[in-house]
């Protein structure tokens, strides 16, 4: 079942974009305005193209324009420095945003705005939460300043599981059963930039890749027990997968 | 058709004001509270002026007296910028009249890591460098000058140095390595004295700020069970450049281990690279820091609290603060 928001893109932007609010509240208003600007040119020119031309040309435009429209707000406007892992992040969730745009159907702006919208909420609550529950500050203003709070709540694994908890939310909401994608591409850029832990080896990339595939190997074995699980329709797909790998990442932090 | 184009481009409008807005409004909200932090952390009674010419200094930003109504001067304000984990860290360290006692430390740019290095700006971690002198070290990690002292005794004593065939700048020189091998990042200082290299230190950190040294004279970082320590054999290597004036005669194998000092079975590639790098400041005399200190310095340093987990971002505000010292305190001695 397809939704009629990029649900992939804030997936990972609820996993990775999520660590303050400040951050989450870009993001989210950025996604929204790629996919519309996507939509409404893919419209207007893209479907006057060959459909391979179309595929083509509408992804690397999205790509471009997620690149650039990031590096405007945040070199140029906020005067920060992105690194390398925040630009593969950005960029994987503009492909997101360009798998998106390419298979609907019709534009529904509508539905894509009103949907987007509690997206969007969610995406800010996240970044709220775990802001708040970390430093205990909004926006970097302090508000509260209890012995609870914790960097803790800044690790990929909170992210996952309010993540999957605002997807299932959404998915109640908007009456959406197993919706989108194969999760593995929306959890996979996670893992590549937040291993769940880190080996010692002399070549260290070789103790990156291993982290990352062994995390891989056991979220697809736990999925195939998931296959005989009687899983709630609004959790199945991107939200279980999502919490699953929340767990997995929560034991592999022992090492 | 038309009517759904235009339903985009009105929503595509609405959008891009509202991202506008977003944009615009995070920006300004951060730098109102900024703005409200300087109001609250000046007094009435002292203005921000008298900037400092600071063209050709590596690391500083920019630096100011602190002056009161009267013009007298009650302190000094340095900005200064080292590379963290992930970009630059920029601080600004407020001395006092002094030129030395740390009286505050702003962070005023990163990029480190949330939870990691971005702790550092935490008021409880900043609020350790209120009123402490400068320099400042990360425990195990004793000033230079300290440590330079130990260092040189027994080479000193036990070669003859040999001036180096090109003439070599005295002072201090610290070089590092670009990337950490095997979680470790490699540093190497070089003391120049009377135009000859009188001392070398070569030691490694870990990302929870451990050193090789330290853990090799504890038992846990082990070479072999019954075999020189990793300290032992970096200091075998540290007494044949001394001995040697260079850091050539090294017969280094595939493996990048050598045979040319004895007991050492460590890889000395990199204690090779960070040498020539050094002895090429030093016969340009770049980036020397002054070989003896100024004897109205009192104290050598105030050991600081590294930030948690984040080894890197600990060094660049160390660097950072040293930098900012180090130029303030000459300007000031002048």
């Amino acid at each position: 079942m397809k939704t009629k928001y990029p649900m992939e893109a804030f997936a990972l932007a609820m996993v990775v974009f999520s660590f303050n609010m400040r951050e989450a509240f870009l993001t989210g208003i950025l996604l929204l305005l790629i996919t519309v600007f996507g939509l409404v040119i893919d419209q207007v020119v893209g479907r006057q193209l060959p459909s391979w031309s179309r595929r083509i040309s509408m992804t690397i435009l999205i790509l471009a324009i997620t690149y650039s429209l990031f590096q405007v707000v945040i070199v140029r406007v906020l005067q920060e420095n992105p690194d390398y892992r925040t630009v593969f992040l950005q960029l994987v969730a503009g492909a997101f945003i360009a798998w998106h745009v390419l298979t609907c159907k019709e534009a529904d702006y509508n539905n894509l705005l009103f949907e987007g919208s509690f997206a969007y909420g969610a995406l800010i609550l996240i970044g709220l939460l775990r802001e708040f529950l970390s430093y205990g500050t909004i926006f970097e203003y302090k508000i509260a300043d209890y012995a609870a709070f914790t960097p803790g709540f800044q690790n990929a694994i909170v992210g996952f599981m309010l993540s999957a908890a605002a997807i299932a939310i959404i998915n109640r909401a908007f009456v959406y059963e197993e919706a989108g994608v194969e999760s593995l591409w929306v959890i996979l850029p996670a893992m590549i930039v937040y291993q769940p832990f880190s080996l010692d080896l002399p070549v260290k990339s070789l103790g990156i890749l291993i982290s990352i595939v062994v995390a891989v190997l056991l979220f697809l074995s736990v999925r195939k027990y998931l296959t005989f699980s009687n899983i709630s329709r609004e959790w199945r797909r991107l939200p279980i997968d999502l919490l699953s790998v929340g767990m997995i990442y929560l034991i592999l932090m022992v090492f | 058709m038309k009517d759904n184009r235009l339903k985009g481009i009105i929503a595509l409008a609405v959008v891009t004001v509202l991202s506008f807005g977003a944009v615009y409004g995070s920006k300004a909200l951060t730098k109102d509270k900024g703005a409200s932090n300087e109001k609250t952390n000046t007094t009435p009674e002292e203005s921000v002026e008298g900037s400092i010419d600071v063209s050709g200094q590596e690391g500083i930003d920019a630096a100011r007296e602190l002056t009161d109504a009267s013009g007298t001067v009650t302190g000094y304000a340095v900005t200064s910028g080292a590379k963290g984990f992930a970009g630059k860290v920029t601080l600004e360290v407020t001395f006092g009249t002094d030129a030395q006692t740390i009286e505050g430390v702003k962070v005023v740019s990163h990029t480190e890591t949330p939870g990691y290095g971005a702790n550092l700006e935490n008021e409880d971690y900043l609020a350790q460098f209120n009123g402490i002198p400068a320099p400042v070290y990360l425990p195990g990690n004793a000033p230079v000058a300290a440590e330079q002292k130990e260092a040189a005794k027994e080479p000193a004593e036990e070669t003859a140095k040999e001036p180096a065939s090109t003439e070599l700048k005295d002072g201090v020189y610290s070089v590092k390595a670009d990337t950490a091998e095997q979680g470790y990042l490699s540093t190497l200082t070089l003391k120049v004295e009377d135009g000859a290299v009188t001392s070398v230190v070569w030691d490694a950190s870990n990302e929870l700020g451990e050193y090789k040294s330290y853990l090799s004279t504890v038992g846990e970082y082990k070479m072999t069970d019954d075999g020189p320590t990793w300290k032992e054999q970096a200091d075998a290597l540290a007494a044949y450049v001394v001995e040697k004036q260079s850091a050539e005669g090294f017969a280094v194998d595939e493996n990048g281990k050598t045979d040319t000092v004895a007991g050492v079975s460590i890889s000395v590639d990199g204690f090779i690279d960070l040498t020539e790098k050094a002895l090429k400041l030093a016969a340009s005399g770049e980036g020397a820091e002054a070989a003896e200190e100024p004897a109205e310095t009192a104290s050598a340093g105030t050991e600081i609290d590294a930030v948690s987990g984040a080894t890197f971002t600990s060094n660049a505000i160390v660097e950072s603060i040293n930098k900012a010292y180090e130029f303030i305190h000459a300007y000031a001695a002048k």
